[in-house]
């Protein structure tokens, strides 16, 4: 089987949903869209306090290429204008409250029906962009972007990501046992944009079910290739050299090396809006963890308050922490007035038990974590170089090549917080750049 | 062949800082960094180059013909103060940040005792003309290695948490006894 | 024994010609003022001076004709020395203090979550934007204190970072390193300062800390040079430059979040040197000063609030600090 450098073999933890069907959250009452939902340039509001909206109508417009509008994900009208604290940064960001009617009406127009196949490849771009659709594994990298390399990047490879290598998380499997045309069509429509008369589908080998079906359901141009289990396989870089044996050099792109990798959901979401116009107004989250009493995969609209989502999973079980994402790369929440964001693939509610929060030592230069690194970095020198700040010196060492997927923190044995100490020094680093930039 | 043995003779075997502890003053007070520790390598490789070959042809054509073999330590010794004179010039017009940098350890290599050290022992093995020099460059080499592997080494400590009591010098000196003891897996291998 | 001098002397001097040849070749130009100048700067390498440390503004100083003092720290002798050396005068840059403007120690403030991690303010606010539930307040994991190369903060036992004002050279280091920006430099002869610099409307701020400004106003009020402003989404700030040290602010403010580095001096009136004009008492902005016209005046020590107003007015210098 194909392979990457390092990586590690954390416990699954996908029993208690893998086998769940996606259920649908029912209406809600409530709904907090957050503005910034992606990776890129702001967006200004639209909608004002008091403004009646329908369901899929758009709340915000793009300042800028790489951005993505939102949308209403249901009907309604807005509350208000405010600031909530935003899951992924922690700080107060703008974001658009509005009370649902109970209608559930789309807007004008919507759903349309239209084939993807004979529509111009700037038609279905446009169509992508005013969906709002973004990267849904959890990046939230505006798709229409990644779907326009320029000019000098020739891509002769598609890659869909059905890898879902975080344990604890099973939206995507769940999404390509239920819907595989939805996922298989999207990609697709992908390739038509792309150019690209081949795709591979990349799924773990921890899914046999998925990977069976979508072998039976794949047309001859996608490919369904199984690879085996190991974290972060998931992570463009590492499918990438496991699958192609192409490697993106430092501080580089998959459009470097000819490659588009997209996730099966956003694929999914590909289909929805070039097909029917659907906008990026739902996805499927696994709520899971032993702190919560009914884990499950639900199909969720955008803007949903996450206390209504764990009532909706029976609730709180001596709950101790709680992460959007999965338990590697996932950010720690430290209030249930949230919204479910674009990218919120999972939830974990964890106990006690399942968190750590021991004191670290100092580093015993034992060097597991330069054994597990998949990028070839050294956790343990950019550890000690974090403690003492010195963020010059980081980067020579290859700071802005980590990817943050948290092997070396997890195999530490001194229990070094060594992902913390990479966001401090690579944060150290980008003020310094604002400040002699004159910022 | 037997030049190269030389080589692996001086620079691994007989290490003249690891192996026969001379010249420590430098090895311990330039390699607190491996760029400072690059430049003195070089310099000290110029002046052990130099210093070889001029006193070899110093001994030989005029002292050892006239019969003044006993003015060998005088004569050495002046020999290699000029040409670390000339060595302090040169580095101070090249790069003044070298020069900043090594400091009082620059002219310090005048009293280094691995450089009169190479000086006496090429007379005392009897070596002729290409074997000094090769002899002599190849230590030059040799004390090279050993101060930048250690340069590095320091580096990498200055990141670790290392008790008060042995932060800086002491804990040079335990490393530096360590790579000793690495350094003898050497032993043996020339003759 | 001949031969030996004349052998010995003869490579001597050969050697002296090669390397006085060798001196005109690689001859360098070098300031042997620079390293007088370094000498004499504080060495601490601190860099508030704008160069990659005390070399390379001794450097800077030596080379460049126009180059102007920029060290905080440096003592009033060696600039004295340096100014010798460099055969000019050499002005000093006016001295600053750090100030740490924040109250809000562990008793006094809530917490939003309970952060594990490595104790540094930096590494703390990037998760989820710190623990304290007071966005702008110290988060006391004390990377000020830790960075200061003159060792002129510590940490209390509340919580809070202190400065030590006899060691604190006003490099700016805690500035820099604070994640929200509570530390500031202030003039060192200023006397009071606003320890709050919330963001927050009262209600959201008093929800997080008990000692916060409350943007209630009352100092604004109460300054009789308007040195002081607050308004309903920034918490009072003094200007320093305008500022007269008189303390009203301070009596004033009903949650006391002003604090003062020292009490300014009252004033007395010097009676054999009184002409009785009574400017002092039309400019006293308190009404402190009584008298009548040609006899010497009086100030009342309880109104005094020793802003000095009254000493620059007076034209008989019949007014004087009078030391507590």
């Amino acid at each position: 089987m194909k392979m990457f450098r390092g990586g590690i073999h954390p416990p699954e933890e996908k029993e208690s949903t893998r086998a769940k069907a996606i259920e649908d959250f029912p209406l809600s009452t409530l709904y907090s869209v957050m503005l910034q939902q992606h990776l890129g340039g702001p967006a200004k509001v639209i909608v004002g306090q008091g403004d009646i909206v329908r369901k899929g109508q758009p709340l915000s417009e793009p300042l800028g290429y790489v951005s993505v509008p939102v949308h209403a994900p249901t009907s309604g009208k807005i509350k208000e204008i405010a600031k909530k604290i935003h899951p992924v940064t922690g700080t107060l960001s703008p974001c658009i409250i509005m009370e649902a009617d109970g209608r559930d009406e789309w807007v004008e127009g919507l759903p349309c029906s239209r084939d993807p196949f004979i529509m111009e490849r700037d038609e279905l771009l446009e169509a992508i962009r005013a969906a709002g659709i973004v990267g849904m594994g959890g990046a939230t990298f505006p798709t229409h972007v990644k779907l326009s390399p320029p000019e000098g990047k020739p891509i002769d490879t598609f890659i869909i990501n059905g890898v879902e290598c975080e344990p604890y998380l099973s939206a995507d499997h769940r999404l390509m046992l239920e819907e595989p045309d939805k996922v298989l069509n999207g990609a697709r429509v992908a390739m038509k944009i792309l150019g690209v008369d081949r795709a591979i589908l990349a799924i773990e080998a921890n899914k046999p079910d998925a990977i069976r079906l979508m072998e039976e359901k794949a047309p001859p141009e996608i490919r369904v290739e199984s690879l085996s289990v190991k974290y972060p396989q998931g992570a463009e870089k590492q499918l990438i050299k496991a699958i192609t044996g192409r490697e993106i050099p430092s501080g580089g792109l998959p459009m470097d090396v000819g490659t588009v990798v997209q996730n099966a959901g956003t694929c999914a979401a590909i289909w929805d809006s070039c097909s029917k116009g659907i906008p990026l107004i739902e996805r499927i989250t696994t709520v899971t963890g032993r702190g919560v009493s009914d884990p499950k995969n639900v199909r969720v609209r955008i803007g949903t308050l996450l206390k209504e989502v764990i009532q909706f999973c029976g609730g709180t079980n001596n709950a101790a922490k709680i992460i959007f994402g999965g338990p590697m790369m996932g950010i720690a929440q430290f209030t249930q007035e949230i919204p479910i964001l674009k990218g919120t693939s999972g939830v974990l509610v964890l106990t006690e038990k399942e968190t750590d929060i021991s004191d670290y030592s100092a580093c015993i230069s034992c060097g597991r974590c330069v054994e597990a690194c998949p990028m070839g970095l050294l956790p343990s020198t950019l550890s000690k170089l974090g403690e003492k700040g010195t963020w010059e010196r980081a980067l020579k060492n290859d700071l802005m090549d980590c990817i943050e997927c948290g092997c070396c923190t997890y195999v530490c044995p001194a229990g070094r917080p060594i992902v913390h100490f990479i966001k401090h020094l690579k944060a150290l680093f980008r003020t310094a750049g604002a400040k002699s930039k004159g910022a | 062949m037997h030049y190269v043995l030389l080589i692996i003779s001086a620079a691994l075997v007989n290490n003249f800082v690891l192996s026969r502890f001379l010249g420590i003053c430098p090895f311990i007070g330039v390699s607190r960094s491996t760029d400072t520790a690059i430049g003195m390598s070089m310099a000290v490789v110029f002046v052990i180059a130099l210093a070889s070959l001029v006193t070899w042809l110093i001994n030989h054509y005029i002292l050892v013909s006239l019969g003044l073999a006993y003015l060998q330590t005088i004569v050495f010794i002046l020999v290699i103060a000029s040409l670390v004179q000339l060595v302090e010039m040169i580095i101070q017009r090249v790069s003044m940040p070298l020069y900043q940098a090594l400091g009082i350890y620059l002219p310090l290599i005048t009293t280094n005792c691995a450089v009169l050290g190479v000086a006496l022992l090429n007379i005392n093995l009897k070596y002729d003309f290409l074997e000094s020099v090769i002899f002599g460059t190849g230590s030059a080499v040799g004390f090279g290695l050993a101060l930048t592997i250690f340069a590095g080494m320091r580096e990498e400590m200055d990141l670790n948490e290392i008790p008060k009591a042995f932060q800086g010098t002491p804990i040079a000196l335990i490393t530096a006894g360590i790579l000793s003891l690495a350094f003898m897996g050497f032993s043996g291998l020339v003759k | 024994m001949f031969i030996a001098t004349l052998v010995v002397g003869g490579i001597g001097a050969v050697c002296a010609l090669i390397l006085g040849i060798s001196l005109i070749t690689f001859a360098v130009k070098m300031d042997a003022r620079e390293k007088e100048v370094m000498d004499r700067l504080p060495g601490a390498n601190c860099g508030s001076c704008g160069y990659a440390g005390c070399a390379a503004f001794a450097h800077e100083l030596t080379s460049n004709p126009d180059a102007v003092m920029a060290c905080p720290a440096v003592s009033a002798e060696a600039l004295k020395a340096i100014s010798q050396l460099l055969g000019k005068e050499l002005g000093e840059v006016s001295p600053l203090i750090a100030c740490v403007r924040c109250k809000g120690g562990l008793n006094e403030t809530a917490s939003r979550y309970e952060y594990v991690g490595p104790r540094d303010c930096r590494t703390a606010q990037i998760v989820a934007g710190g623990p304290k539930g007071c966005e702008y307040g110290c988060l006391g994991f004390g990377t000020c204190v830790a960075v200061c190369p003159f060792d002129a903060m510590e940490m209390g036992e509340d919580g809070l970072p202190h400065v030590i004002a006899e060691k604190c050279t006003g490099c700016g280091k805690c500035v820099t390193a604070c994640p929200r920006g509570i530390i500031a430099l202030i003039p060192r002869s200023a006397n009071f300062s606003v320890s709050c610099i919330s963001k927050d409307a009262p209600k959201e701020m008093k929800k997080n800390c008990s000692v916060g400004c409350i943007k209630c106003g009352i100092c604004s009020d109460a300054c009789p040079f308007d040195a002081i402003s607050v308004s309903k989404d920034k918490a009072a700030e003094i200007s320093q430059d305008r500022c007269r040290k008189c303390g009203l602010c301070m009596s004033a403010c009903p949650v006391s979040v002003i604090a003062s580095l020292r009490m300014p001096d009252k004033v007395r009136i010097i009676p054999d040197k009184c002409k009785g004009c009574g400017l002092c008492r039309q400019v006293c902005p308190v009404e402190a000063i009584s008298g009548k016209p040609k006899e010497a005046y009086l100030v009342d020590i309880g109104k005094c609030i020793g802003c000095g107003l009254c000493i620059e007015k007076c034209p008989a210098d019949a007014i004087e600090r009078k030391i507590s």
